[in-house]
């Protein structure tokens, strides 16, 4: 009689504790990407946790390491980074922590990029372009970067990680084929990108854009008035009918910029990781770019 | 100082709307207006463009679009179609989006050649299980 009346106390108590106990079974990820964070989740499905220390609509360029941040990722087995010397904090991030540190971006091709006058990491005066996401094959193969690095720490679920990176990889290649057909909609001699600073180069390489970037690679970057004056010059006389705004960057020298060649403001655009509203999934970041870009260059 | 204060005051608000709109346009920067679409140059780029399909069954049926509007559309009967067009053609080149589908199952490939002016020919292939949607870039020089 005790027994039967215990007993659906029992049967809660070990519930919350296999579940407690699943939970520590999870392969622990930490990201410093909005965008890999993603394809952690996508990647990882149900057998991983995944926390994201840059919050959607936050600026990587302007991130700051704190110490509640190396508490967050102290669990972790692996932490993601976007590569390609965006973060600055790198070396401190490595020395803080025993979890395999893993610089997605640094395993693509790199573009280089005319390094800015603060950018301490340029002996030759370029430095890599870290804004691989904006190019949907980039993304596509980071997955598979991600999957391998899963792989080999969990292999007991090798079968699914793999099985999660196809499935997202191929809804990538989907959007990928939609990219290309939205922008055949532009003539390619009007595919000519003014934004607030330079992180569509790799998008401009593979769609076939010419790039004229306001700032530097860097978001912290100024552009000087010579700079500022030429790129209105360069506005007019190329025709370019539209200069885009960015959703993390004060849009000050843009609009004046736009007031000053008679280009109108394109709309805001997802430069640096996933942001808010329809701009919160990749899928939504790209198809919210490309429609923008598209629409105001037609 | 004679007169009135109020006629001085008016004299005063007078003076400064006058100085007003001189001073405004030595200030102000030249706005200019949005330049126009440069259609003469467009315009210029357009050419004879012959369109030819090869695929490697029939009968399928296709379009073909040119910005975002269809160029060519049809079921084709025959393993060859060709097609002449007049479409702008820059240097950078042009962007055709294809969409074919095969009656019969299986994985097929059909051959899109452009040929623009006296240029040489321009081609790609896609293969497919039973369809195909792609958009290709076609450009002078890289093939």
């Amino acid at each position: 009689m005790k027994f039967s009346r215990l007993l659906p106390a029992l049967v809660l108590f070990l519930s919350i504790a296999l579940r407690h106990a699943h939970a520590e079974d999870k392969l622990a990820i930490a990201s410093f990407s909005t965008i890999l964070t993603e394809i952690a989740q996508k990647v990882g499905g149900q057998e991983v946790t995944v926390t994201g220390l840059i919050q959607l609509g936050q600026d990587p360029h302007e991130f700051q390491l704190s110490p509640s941040d190396l508490q967050a990722v102290s669990g972790a087995r692996v932490v993601l980074t976007s590569g390609k010397n965006l973060e600055h904090y790198f070396n401190n991030l490595r020395d803080a922590t025993k979890a395999d540190l893993l610089p997605v971006g640094d395993k693509l091709p790199s573009l280089k990029m005319r390094a800015g006058e603060d950018e301490k990491t340029a002996k030759s005066g370029f430095i890599e372009d870290p804004h691989w996401w904006n190019s949907v094959p980039n993304v596509e193969e980071a997955t598979f970067i991600v999957r391998d690095e899963l792989v080999k720490l969990d292999p007991a679920h090798a079968d699914e990680y793999r099985a999660n990176a196809q499935s997202y990889a191929d809804q990538l290649q989907q959007l990928n084929g939609w990219v290309k057909q939205k922008i055949a909609e532009l003539p390619r001699d009007q595919r000519k990108l003014v934004t607030s600073h330079d992180a569509f180069q790799y998008f401009a390489k593979e769609y076939g854009f010419k790039i004229y970037s306001i700032e530097g690679l860097s978001t912290e970057d100024e552009p000087s008035l010579r700079h500022v004056s030429d790129l209105i010059d360069q506005i007019r006389k190329q025709q370019v009918k539209a200069v885009f705004l960015e959703s993390a960057l004060n849009p000050k020298v843009s609009v004046e910029i736009t007031r000053e060649s008679g280009a109108k403001t394109g709309g805001t655009l997802y430069a640096d990781g996933l942001g808010t509203g329809d701009g919160a999934t990749f899928e939504g970041m790209i198809k919210h770019n490309v429609t923008t870009i598209v629409d105001a260059l037609k | 100082m004679r007169g009135s204060p109020l006629l001085q005051l008016l004299g005063l608000v007078i003076a400064l709307v006058l100085l007003a709109f001189p001073l405004h346009y030595l200030t102000s920067a030249p706005r200019m207006e949005t330049p126009p679409v440069n259609s003469d140059a467009a315009m210029s780029n357009v050419r004879q463009v012959e369109l030819k399909l090869v695929s490697s069954a029939v009968p399928f049926t296709f379009e073909i679009r040119f910005l975002g509007k269809p160029l060519w559309t049809g079921t084709a009967q025959r393993a060859t179609e060709t097609k002449t067009v007049q479409i702008p053609f820059p240097p950078e080149g042009v962007d055709l989006t294809i969409d074919a589908h095969w009656t019969n199952p299986g994985m097929d490939a059909l051959q899109l050649t452009v040929t623009p002016g006296e240029q040489p020919p321009l081609s790609q292939t896609l293969w497919g299980d039973g369809k195909v949607s792609d958009t290709i870039t076609l450009r002078e020089g890289t093939q």
